[in-house]
């Protein structure tokens, strides 16, 4: 047959609009799809519950929030060494933990209070990561015990509660021998965290890192009473009384700490409680004690009284010093590689007002600076001002890395984290 | 009969009468008093003693003083004495030998125990959950005494708390609520503006040992403050809102927290919130009376006058009422909303 030129040009430029108009097709039906998937994200209501804290119709926000807040060097950004004073995220922080990744350097894990979502942030890339992506919004606070278990508490209609998270990785992607851990993160994406409820109302929390064990106080009779149990919440055990509320409670080594919460010019006291049940008084009648204990047993505390705010001590004393500085034992860490090294945030002024108390309502911000402390040899050294980098910073939960390459802390002016390298 | 009788009278009155020799010698008046000061001394700290006579001459009396069976001091007249207390684990024997112009000799001895006795203290009056200070006591509140006493029987053995004779003084009063075992007390908090005295005696049914320990106690006023709260952050407890300040359309809901108030929770039926919001009174949630969100229905940003006053109906003289000039500023990105409670 004599197909004709003209008809020939008729079915080619009918063949080339078939073949955009079923392109055009496709794009229009992916479009479609991926808006509903992201309806379905917002439509997700309050009755949704994830291990006990309600997961809502936050997503679109807290998520959009989330992307936002990552810093420059986020794990968009070409890797680089973060700079000394590197604040790590534009976000409220309930805590922050030093771990190490697959090359033994250090990363910080954090959580966030408007999500919960826990992210990692790796100061020798100035990468961060996230590590899971379950929404729980209103973390007041968050104790870490390792990477990837953190316990979680929130004050809620009815009073605090306190579960226990694990991240749940996602099903991983082969790794290559030369993949980073942040690079099969990326390949992977984040992971889920598991919330187990604990028992309600909590007052005082407290987990031990080497052991499977938590402490907690709850009311009890006209006061309060300690308990032990396992991770969990399993097994547990009253093992102390007390007729006060008012207690912080840290864990070191096999014992608790429990220090009655500061007020200026108020007597307070710290004991060592042990799982038995027996205590060993530290200090007593310490006006506005604040104490931190090290791991092998020296209790560093404050005192904030009618003779001004300062470190007061150690116990034991043998052949021990005490800083000479104007700080609270709480804007201290004792190092990681030297017990008889501490590291201390110290206020460049103090207020004529009554500290702690009025630092601990938020209407009161120091600026501090960073020293370092030899408490057999007195030798004290600047370890870093925040002037130098045009910041001020009141440091909250100082916490140190491994060989004392870094210190975390949250910024309380703003309660976002930041890291410092105080070692190379 | 008679010869016997008279014999036995007889006998009697010359016994009587010549009897037992008077024990003239033997009896010289030695009033002695031993002194010490302070009664109930604390741990590793100076005790004075001192010597007084009505008879005895003691500035011609050779003195010499000893604590545990160890010479310390002798000369004459040496009437008075400093020891260390000790570490109240291990009792203290102090004595006093006194060797009169006559050549009597007097002993005298004190046992020194100081017990270490340390009283802390925390009010009954609210504070946030989280917040990592103290519960200050303010009028119309009570507050928890607790006395951690140290106190150990002449062999070392610490005595049990738990069978301790606690004697609580307040304000000069000896306390009803002192007696065996009173390790903890609840008492009234001061009068506004006041102070209390707490003071404490601590010892055994029996033995030497003996601690003391006292406190002062101020009132306080309540603390009424602002925070910017946001539904999935919470109340920003970092920053109190001053006088003039700013938040982030964000953050649009306030949350009154009255510090120290005489109350479990803030929302307790007898706390009272009036908010005024640019001079118009505003309507909260019953079940969260301390709360209030700020609607502005204009866009960009709005500064409001906001104004509480609070009320405590069980303490009347108590009550709080504060003023906040606050710019909403608007977040990128929000769109004007309606009332939300």
């Amino acid at each position: 047959m004599d197909i004709s030129k003209r008809t020939l040009i008729i079915i080619t430029i009918g063949i080339v609009f078939l073949i955009i108009a079923t392109f055009g097709a496709w794009f229009w039906y992916i479009s479609n799809a991926e808006n509903e998937l992201e309806e379905l994200s917002i439509g997700r209501g309050l009755t949704s519950f994830v291990g006990g804290f309600p997961t809502g119709s936050t997503y679109s926000n807290v998520v959009d929030g989330i992307i936002g807040f990552l810093s420059p060097g986020s794990q968009e950004a070409p890797s680089e060494t973060a700079p000394r004073l590197w604040k790590v995220a534009d976000t409220q922080v309930a805590g922050i933990y030093w771990t190490t990744n697959d090359s033994s350097a250090p990363v910080l894990h954090f959580i966030t209070r408007s999500s919960g979502n826990i992210f990692r942030a790796d100061p020798q890339t100035s990468r961060t990561s996230r590590l899971s992506n379950t929404v729980i919004p209103k973390i007041s606070e968050a104790i870490f015990i390792n990477g990837d278990t953190v316990f979680l508490r929130s004050s809620g209609e009815q009073g605090i509660e306190t579960s226990l998270g694990e991240i749940v990785p996602p099903e991983q992607v082969e790794k290559p021998l030369e993949a980073t851990d942040e690079e099969v993160l990326a390949a992977s994406g984040p992971g889920t965290l598991e919330t187990k409820a604990l028992e309600r109302g909590m007052l005082e929390f407290a987990a031990s890192p080497s052991s499977d064990a938590i402490f907690y106080i709850l009311p009890y009779e006209d006061g309060t009473a300690g308990y032990v149990a396992r991770r969990d919440g399993t097994e547990e055990r009253q093992i102390w009384t007390s007729s006060f509320f008012g207690w912080k409670a840290s864990w070191v080594g096999d014992h608790i700490l429990l220090v009655q919460k500061g007020a200026y010019r108020a007597p307070g006291t710290a004991y060592d409680l042990y799982t038995n049940g027996s205590t060993q008084l530290r200090v007593a009648s310490v006006e506005g004690l604040s104490a931190l204990e090290s791991s092998d047993g020296k209790l560093l505390f404050s005192t904030a009284g009618q003779d001004g705010v300062g470190i007061s001590g150690i116990v034991p004393s043998e052949n021990i010093i005490a800083p000479p500085f104007a700080t609270l034992a709480e804007k201290c860490v004792w190092s990681s590689a030297n017990t008889n090294i501490v590291y201390c945030a110290v206020p460049k002024t103090l207020p004529e007002i009554s500290i702690p108390d009025a630092w601990y309502r938020g209407e009161y911000h120091f600026s501090d600076s960073i020293w370092r402390f030899d408490t057999q040899s007195g030798s004290v050294s600047l370890v870093y001002d925040p002037e130098e980098d045009s910041a001020s910073l009141d440091i909250l939960n100082p916490t140190i890395s491994l060989n004392d390459s870094y210190i975390g802390f949250i910024d309380a002016n703003t309660g976002e984290p930041w890291v410092l390298r105080i070692n190379n | 009969m008679i010869y016997v009788r008279t014999v036995f009278l007889m006998t009697l009155v010359c016994i009587t009468v010549f009897g037992a020799p008077s024990p003239i010698i033997a009896q010289i008046p030695v009033s002695v008093t031993l002194n010490q000061e302070p009664r109930i001394p604390t741990p590793n700290s100076n005790v004075s003693f001192s010597l007084i006579s009505g008879f005895t001459d003691l500035n011609r009396a050779t003195i010499s003083w000893y604590v545990n069976g160890s010479l310390q001091r002798s000369a004459v007249g040496a009437k008075t004495f400093i020891a260390q207390s000790g570490n109240g684990i291990s009792p203290r024997t102090v004595r006093a030998e006194i060797v009169t112009q006559d050549e009597a000799v007097i002993v005298k001895t004190a046992i020194l125990q100081p017990g270490q006795v340390y009283i802390t203290w925390e009010a009954d009056t609210y504070t946030p959950p989280f917040f990592k200070g103290r519960a200050l006591p303010t009028p119309g509140s009570s507050v928890r005494l607790h006395a951690d006493a140290f106190l150990y029987t002449s062999s070392g053995n610490r005595i049990p708390e738990e069978s301790l004779n606690y004697k609580w003084t307040i304000n000069s009063a000896v306390s009803s609520l002192s007696g065996v075992g009173a390790s903890d007390i609840i008492v009234g908090a001061p009068s506004r503006y006041g102070a209390m005295n707490v003071s404490l005696e601590v010892s055994p049914n029996s033995g030497n040992a003996a601690g003391k320990a006292s406190v002062r106690i101020e009132s306080q006023e309540p603390s009424i403050l602002l925070y910017a709260h946001n539904p999935n952050a919470g109340a920003q407890y970092l920053n109190a809102l001053s006088a003039s300040d700013t938040i982030s359309s964000n953050f649009n809901t306030l949350v009154l927290e009255p510090f120290y108030t005489a109350a479990f929770s803030p929302t307790d039926s007898w706390l009272s919130y009036t908010w005024r919001v640019n001079g118009v009174e505003s309507v909260t949630s019953p079940d969260a009376p301390n709360k209030i969100t700020l609607s502005p229905t204009e866009s960009g940003d709005i500064t409001a006058l906001v104004s509480i006053i609070f009320k405590n109906a069980f303490s009347p003289l108590v009550t709080g009422e504060k003023t906040w000039r606050i710019l909403i500023e608007q977040a990128a990105g929000n769109s004007l909303f309606g009332n939300q409670q």
